[in-house]
């Protein structure tokens, strides 16, 4: 039977089914945020923040079935329907002039009903905004180093705790000095100095092997420097292969082989020229042996031939 | 005022649009009950219904000052086919107000006057000698019960075994006498009275019996406004009349109608939570107040006045405001106060009254 007030209150119920799940996902990616700045704090990866975030979903789910009283949605922002739409649901069956004349009004009534109103425009609005403020919170904490701001609670935890979710989640946490990037951050400004120092790959103050034109004023190879003082580079044919190499002064003898016809092949000169294939180490790639064995066989062949 | 400009429903909301079916589903007529065996009486009385309430309080003004809750509480009776027990002090127009209505809705009408030398046989009737053809045969005189209101004028002063006599006439709608069974006419009301301060040489009503009264009817003074009306009314040159707004047939629709009225489970469950709470069962109210509680037949009765009060005020549906109303003379002959509560000075209406905030 097509009742109309059945037919009526799927429509609403439908409606109040997106509304709540339009909602429901706000307030799980408020919760997510919430939880993620948190455990940010405490040096706990920001995805195990997922878990109250899906319990809060799942509970919001399931008390939505088991709890939705459409009817009484509706009634509360539509009180003059109040009792006559519970009794026309309730007597939808009967048959008799009242009931008819009763579901006539309801049905009148009902069309009279906005979608707006089951929109909490203020609470979505606040949460909305909410979200927004959250985002903003999450990216910064990850662009700025808390512990410099003078946060780090991680002491509030205890360690067993910490390597419990290590062991439960397989993520990396960082103990007592900071987390795992600010520590490979550090290691690599570290390395730098270093290598300004030695005039190395960024460049340095101190004129070093891979000085400048100007002694003194940070030539050298890094990565400001001015590539085009090496010139071109060489090839060089071997065994009638052609061999792209390139020097790198700056690596203190290291050359760089290129073979144009196949993968590029990093090697090093060793200053012992016969040194024999059996000697080089295992852990080269296997699939390098026979090119290397190759190589040394005709610089063999070149210098015996010289002698 | 701000003016909305969302869709309603059958409409959209952010993309969220009807499909196809569903549209075509909301342009369907509304597929309504079908209600083509229905009499057309009923049909015509539901449609008049506010209009007969109207006209029959009208009349009933020409004759009788104010107390309208009291003219619309007999009405709840008559329409649930039910009785109804008016107390009040003596003067105040219960009897009038009965004789009255009587006129309005074009029924027979007896009066009673009952007293401690009132025999049962002066109710039901009895068996009398006629002489026919020259033989004298028994015949049944009917007694004043035969009428469709039977008024009880001060029925606490009648006997117990007189009062017992109307117990099944109320009851059954019926009079046995010896042998044989007599069927009242239809509609059938006893309409009684009592006066709550002479209590000398009175027979208080049995439970049992006060229980088939529907109503216990408290008939209050009248305003001063209303007693100024009644003075000008009955000391002038002319007697109030009054002219018949239905009869018998279309009263016999309107108990129909009444009992067609929808009510809500929620609404439903509201009733029996009202009268489950007057029983001194648990804890609260009751068990602090009262010795007995309503039964089973109250619940019915309050559902029944619930759903004839909703058709006199124009309503096709049954609100909880209706229950609540109806709970004071629904329930108050029923209660049984103990001796702690009497000796308070509380009544049967405080006890309602506290039940009511409970509930």
């Amino acid at each position: 039977m097509n009742d109309p007030i059945v037919s009526r209150l799927n429509e609403v119920k439908k409606l109040s089914w997106k509304i709540h799940a339009f909602c429901v996902i706000l307030n799980t990616i408020i919760v997510f945020l919430a939880f993620a700045i948190i455990l940010r704090f405490f040096g706990i990866p920001a995805i195990i923040a997922a878990c109250p975030a899906i319990v809060y979903l799942m509970i919001n789910v399931i008390y939505r079935i088991h709890r939705t009283n459409v009817i009484k949605s509706i009634v509360i922002r539509y009180p003059s329907l109040n009792e006559r739409l519970q009794t026309a649901y309730d007597n939808r069956n009967a048959r008799n002039i009242i009931v008819e004349s009763l579901i006539k009004d309801v049905s009148r009534r009902m069309d009279k009903i906005w979608y707006s109103s089951f929109l909490d425009t203020k609470e979505v609005m606040s949460r909305t905004i909410l979200t927004v403020i959250l985002v903003f919170i999450f990216l910064s904490i990850n662009f700025i180093n808390i512990e410099d701001l003078g946060f780090n609670f991680q002491g509030l935890i205890g360690r067993d705790f910490l390597d419990q979710i290590e062991n439960l989640t397989g993520f990396d946490i960082v103990h007592d000095n900071g987390f795992q990037w600010e520590k490979e951050e550090k290691f690599e400004s570290k390395n730098r100095v270093d290598e300004d120092k030695l005039g190395g790959k960024s460049g340095g103050e101190l004129p070093g092997i891979n000085e400048g034109p100007i002694p003194g004023f940070g030539g050298g190879a890094g990565e400001e420097s001015n590539p085009d003082i090496y010139g071109k580079a060489s090839s060089a044919k071997i065994a009638g292969r052609d061999i792209d190499m390139e020097v790198h002064p700056e690596y203190g003898g290291e050359i760089e082989i290129k073979d144009v016809e196949e993968e590029e092949i990093r090697g090093q000169f060793s200053r012992n020229l016969k040194g024999k294939s059996a000697e080089i180490p295992e852990q080269d790639p296997v699939w390098a042996r026979e090119l290397i064995r190759e190589y040394f066989q005709s610089l063999q062949n070149i210098l015996e031939e010289e002698e | 005022m701000k003016k909305r400009t969302q869709t309603k429903i059958g409409g959209s909301i952010w993309g969220i649009r009807g499909t196809k079916e569903r549209r075509d589903t909301l342009k369907k007529p509304i597929s309504l009950v079908d209600i083509s065996n229905e009499k057309e009486d009923i049909k015509e009385i539901y449609h008049k219904m506010k209009d007969i309430h109207n006209e029959i309080l009208y009349e009933m003004k020409r004759v009788i000052a104010g107390q309208e809750e009291v003219i619309e509480q007999i009405l709840i009776a008559i329409f649930t086919r039910n009785h109804a027990l008016l107390e009040g002090f003596p003067g105040l127009g219960k009897t009038l107000m009965i004789s009255t209505l009587s006129g309005i809705i074009d029924l027979n009408f007896k009066r009673v006057q009952c007293t401690p030398d009132l025999m049962p046989s002066d109710i039901t009737g009895t068996y009398v000698v006629e002489e026919r053809d020259g033989r004298k045969i028994f015949k049944f005189e009917k007694g004043p019960v035969f009428t469709n209101i039977l008024l009880a004028d001060e029925i606490n002063r009648a006997t117990p075994k007189t009062q017992s006599a109307l117990l099944e006439a109320m009851q059954e709608r019926q009079v046995s006498v010896g042998t044989s069974t007599y069927s009242l006419d239809k509609p059938f009301f006893v309409l009684a009275t009592q006066n709550p301060i002479e209590m000398e040489g009175t027979y208080p009503l049995p439970e049992a019996q006060i229980d088939r009264f529907l109503l216990k009817i408290l008939v209050d003074y009248p305003s001063m406004a209303e007693e100024d009306r009644i003075v000008d009314l009955y000391t002038g040159e002319t007697v109030p009349k009054t002219r018949k707004v239905i009869g018998k047939e279309k009263l016999l629709a309107i108990q129909e109608l009444t009992r067609k009225i929808p009510i809500a489970n929620e609404v439903k469950e509201y009733a029996l939570d009202i009268v489950t709470k007057t029983r001194p069962i648990t804890d609260g109210t009751a068990k602090k107040y009262l010795d007995y509680g309503a039964s089973p037949r109250a619940t019915i009765g309050l559902v029944l006045a619930a759903k004839a009060r909703a058709l006199i005020n124009g309503r096709n549906y049954v609100s909880k405001e209706d229950i609540r109303e109806m709970a004071y003379p629904v329930l108050r002959h029923r209660l049984i106060l103990n001796f702690e509560s009497e000796r308070k000075g509380i009544t049967t209406d405080d006890v309602i009254g506290e039940i009511l905030k409970e509930v």
